[in-house]
């Protein structure tokens, strides 16, 4: 009976005045999804009437919501006043459009475009890295190349790991530049296996958020010990920390969160709802992007690298 | 070393785009790297012109797992590289000598991943 009952009608679901790239914000964005799950065959509509704010690059955790929700035949309607500040800029980042509706033109040119991609597409999102988010920010601040080509390479990383241990059918992005205070955010988000799922494998003992903790640690992998790995997202950690950014993980009901400023202060929480998924949230500071600190560990890797270097003489 | 004992592959051409970020693109490479070898080749310059830039992922799976077969310093010797980032040369060296750890040192990498979890 329950399960009929879930098919029918239209079921509203009412976002609160602000969600934010905090614990708050990601448990909203859990209830939603919690609401969401099981729903098939229904009208949904999604009431933003009263949000004022919305952090523009969380638009990829609603987007996959959306996205699973149209899988199973749902129909989604965005209740709000026309003016509405939120739906203005769903609507120049283009979150609106890829659901077939409305798109502006994004003014002060800092929306970094929402954009879903196919666990196939191998390299696509280095392309939207290079004709996306890196030309919305150089065209404010000067980055060196090097700084540049690590930031990209890190979040390569994010993505790579979303297409391979997620192993996810969509990976969906979505971002937010600030020129005034030099700050770029991204959120990668996909809704395959979570790091709980596959970190239990090897270890029953952890929670959810110990299991994120435990994935951001250098040389912890979840492939076999005689496979290679356990890097990304601890080089990851190492270059937010060294650049003040954020950086937030959220997977089944953990949270893994990173404070910015250099001390690593990494907090731990859980919430009551499941996401079955992974969201990483970044958050770069670029202020000094114009030169990149290489650390006394990778200095002393470095002097290494003359003698890997071919040289015909 | 006649030349013929060397070798140059071109990443670009072979993985066919410049981004050297994907697991799948890592094991082509590593499947040329053992073809090469075992053509009898000593030395294998490994060239990044075009290559935009890669990933530890990438590098797990295109040289990593030769360190089952040779060791760290053998490798150092038989593989080199050509038109490479300072900011590449430093992500497969950090691939590399985890991996070293890992596989050749099973002791100390397991001590080293206890000391890293006491952390905080």
């Amino acid at each position: 009976m329950l399960n009929f009952l879930k098919s029918i009608g239209t079921k509203t679901f009412h976002f609160p005045r602000s969600i934010s790239n905090n614990f708050l914000g990601f448990r909203h964005l859990i209830n939603f999804y919690d609401f969401a799950k099981d729903i098939y065959d229904s009208k949904i509509s999604v009431n933003l009437s009263g949000t004022k704010w919305f952090d523009a690059n969380l638009c990829a955790v609603l987007g996959a919501i959306f996205i699973d929700l149209k899988l199973r035949n749902n129909k989604i309607t965005l209740v709000a006043s026309l003016e509405n500040v939120v739906i203005d800029s769903f609507k120049k980042n283009h979150f609106l459009k890829y659901f077939g509706l409305d798109e502006a033109i994004d003014t002060y040119n800092t929306t970094i475009k929402f954009k879903v991609f196919s666990k196939e597409e191998r390299t696509l999102f280095q392309e939207y890295l290079d004709k996306e988010f890196l030309p919305k920010i150089s065209n404010d601040i000067s980055m060196s190349d090097e700084f540049q080509a690590v930031l990209a390479s890190n979040l390569d990383e994010v993505y790579q790991n979303a297409r391979t241990h997620g192993n996810s059918d969509k990976i969906v992005v979505c971002g937010q530049w600030y020129p005034k205070s030099t700050i770029v955010k991204l959120t990668v988000v996909d809704l395959g296996v979570t790091i709980f799922e596959n970190v239990r494998r090897l270890h029953p003992d952890k929670t959810p958020s110990e299991a994120i903790e435990w994935s951001t640690r250098c040389g912890t992998t979840t492939k076999s010990c005689t496979e290679p790995g356990g890097l990304g997202l601890y080089n990851l950690k190492e270059f937010i920390c060294k650049n003040s950014g954020k950086m937030h993980i959220v997977s089944n009901c953990g949270y893994w969160g990173i404070s910015p400023n250099k001390s690593k202060n990494i907090s731990l929480n859980s919430f009551d709802k499941s996401f079955n998924g992974t969201i990483v949230n970044l958050e770069f500071n670029l202020k000094d992007a114009n030169v990149y600190f290489t650390s006394e560990e990778e200095n002393a890797l470095l002097s290494y690298v003359d003698n890997l270097l071919f040289s015909s003489s | 070393m006649g030349n013929n004992n060397i070798i140059n592959l071109k990443v670009h051409d072979i993985i066919k785009t410049e981004y050297a970020v994907a697991p799948e693109d890592g094991d082509i490479l590593f499947q040329e790297i053992i073809r090469a070898f075992s053509q009898g080749k000593n030395m294998i310059i490994l060239n990044f012109e075009a290559i935009t830039r890669a990933t530890t992922l990438f590098f797990n799976h295109a040289t990593a797992p030769l360190l089952k077969e040779f060791s760290l310093e053998v490798i150092s010797n038989r593989i080199k590289f050509e038109n490479v980032t300072k900011s590449t040369m430093l992500l497969y060296l950090k691939v590399m000598t985890l991996a070293d750890l890992k596989f050749n040192c099973p002791e100390e990498y397991k001590k080293t991943l206890e000391e890293e979890l006491k952390i905080e």
